[in-house]
């Protein structure tokens, strides 16, 4: 039997089509926030869409439109407004899941520091026993948090290298 | 700052665990005041609040580079703490509110400013070359002489010239928490492109001790500052 190649490509990406759309909805199933729905916009502020937050994960944003439709969209897609609301939802179930954790256990464990023993990171210098980030993009790694939060930047302009600052 | 502020251990703690820290060296930048160069292990000098305005500044940036506040000068361990603190509140409300952050931005350094005593009259004033000219001046606190923290505006110096030297400290704050009111959220591209609308167009100096090879402790004898309240 002789079948176009055609043919195998548009059956190939239905399938990547039907198992991204199923593998979304397993990935967020466990993961629904409180449903809130609100504008979303992108990148360029040309498109828009109401929906609500269901979850993220790996760079990927869920969302539940009003007709009940899951989709997806990659969260450097999204508004900067959005990406910070994102942040907020992740950090208010983080906070609310620590809460949750700590009620649990009666014992408080320590809040965990670095010194000055501990393994350097990388792209970093260690000065006065403060890591100073040294390139644009190990900052902007350090300041998103792998799930979704965030931390702001210590900027500090100075005349001088680090050695001879005042 | 390495030898006073960055070595406190609560700083460093609030540094590594609350914020990502870089740095800029602002050598050749038109922005930038003078300095004598100095070792590591000089004994830290005199210097107060502010002073050094244009050699260092920390600027607290959002990760996408937008500045949401500012603090220029030398500044204490405890001025230091009390300005990332307040950066924390700001940026949690940022966070808590994404859609309102430029407003937040505005309407928490108001309201900072009018807790620590400004009037509205003086908040709302637009620049002038006078401010800049007061804050370009030699300040005693740069030479030892006991200065008010922030929080205690209202009270009364003594000796002659207190209420000028009161308002140097004063000017320095009201200038960096108004800038951060008035350009809230300015990307740092756009800032790097006029730093002079922080620091001003002057060019101020600053020295230590061995830096000064002496001059500033015949500076300091001369003034009968004991040298108690020039240590720190």
């Amino acid at each position: 039997m002789i079948v176009s190649s055609t043919w195998i490509r548009n059956a190939l990406s239905l399938s990547v089509c039907v198992l991204a759309a199923l593998s979304c909805d397993a990935l967020f199933a466990g993961d629904r926030a409180d449903a809130t729905t609100r504008t979303w916009t992108d990148i360029t502020g040309k498109f828009q869409i109401d929906a609500s937050f269901e979850g993220y994960k790996i760079g990927l944003v869920s969302l539940r439109k009003t007709d009940d439709d899951l989709i997806s969209v990659p969260m450097n897609r999204l508004s900067s407004s959005d990406q910070r609301y994102v942040r907020y939802e992740l950090r208010r179930k983080q906070v609310a899941t620590t809460k949750d954790d700590s009620e649990a256990e009666s014992e408080v464990k320590p809040e965990p520091s670095r010194n000055d023993d501990a393994e350097p990171i990388a792209n970093t210098k260690r000065m006065a026993g403060i890591d100073w980030r040294c390139t644009v993009k190990s900052v902007q790694t350090a300041a998103n948090n792998d799930d979704g939060t965030q931390r702001p930047v210590m900027w500090f302009r100075v005349l001088g290298d680090m050695e001879g600052f005042m | 700052m390495r030898t006073v502020s960055f070595s406190d251990a609560r700083v460093q703690k609030k540094l590594n665990d609350k914020f990502v820290c870089c740095y800029t060296n602002t050598k050749g930048d038109p922005s930038a005041g003078a300095s004598f160069s100095h070792s590591p292990d000089d004994e830290p000098g005199p210097c107060g609040r502010g002073a050094g305005r244009q050699n260092v500044q920390v600027i607290c940036i959002t990760p996408e580079g937008e500045i949401f506040h500012v603090a220029t000068g030398f500044l204490d361990p405890k001025a230091l703490l009390e300005e990332l603190e307040f950066a924390c509140q700001v940026f949690d409300s940022m966070q808590q509110n994404p859609k309102n952050c430029k407003q937040i931005v505005a309407d928490a350094h108001e309201k900072r400013l009018r807790q620590l005593g400004f009037k509205r009259n003086e908040i709302a004033a637009a620049d002038n070359q006078m401010t800049d000219l007061l804050l370009s001046g030699c300040n005693p606190q740069d030479i030892g002489i006991n200065m008010p923290k922030p929080q205690d505006f209202g009270m009364k110096l003594q000796g002659p010239g207190a209420s000028f030297f009161q308002d140097v400290t004063r000017q320095r704050i009201l200038k960096d928490n108004k800038f951060a009111m008035n350009n809230p959220l300015m990307h740092k591209k756009e800032f790097e492109k006029n730093p002079q609308s922080l620091v001003g167009h002057h060019k101020s100096f600053f020295g230590s001790n061995s830096a000064f090879n002496g001059v500033s402790e015949m500076m300091n004898s001369q003034m009968n500052v004991s040298r108690s309240t020039r240590r720190r």
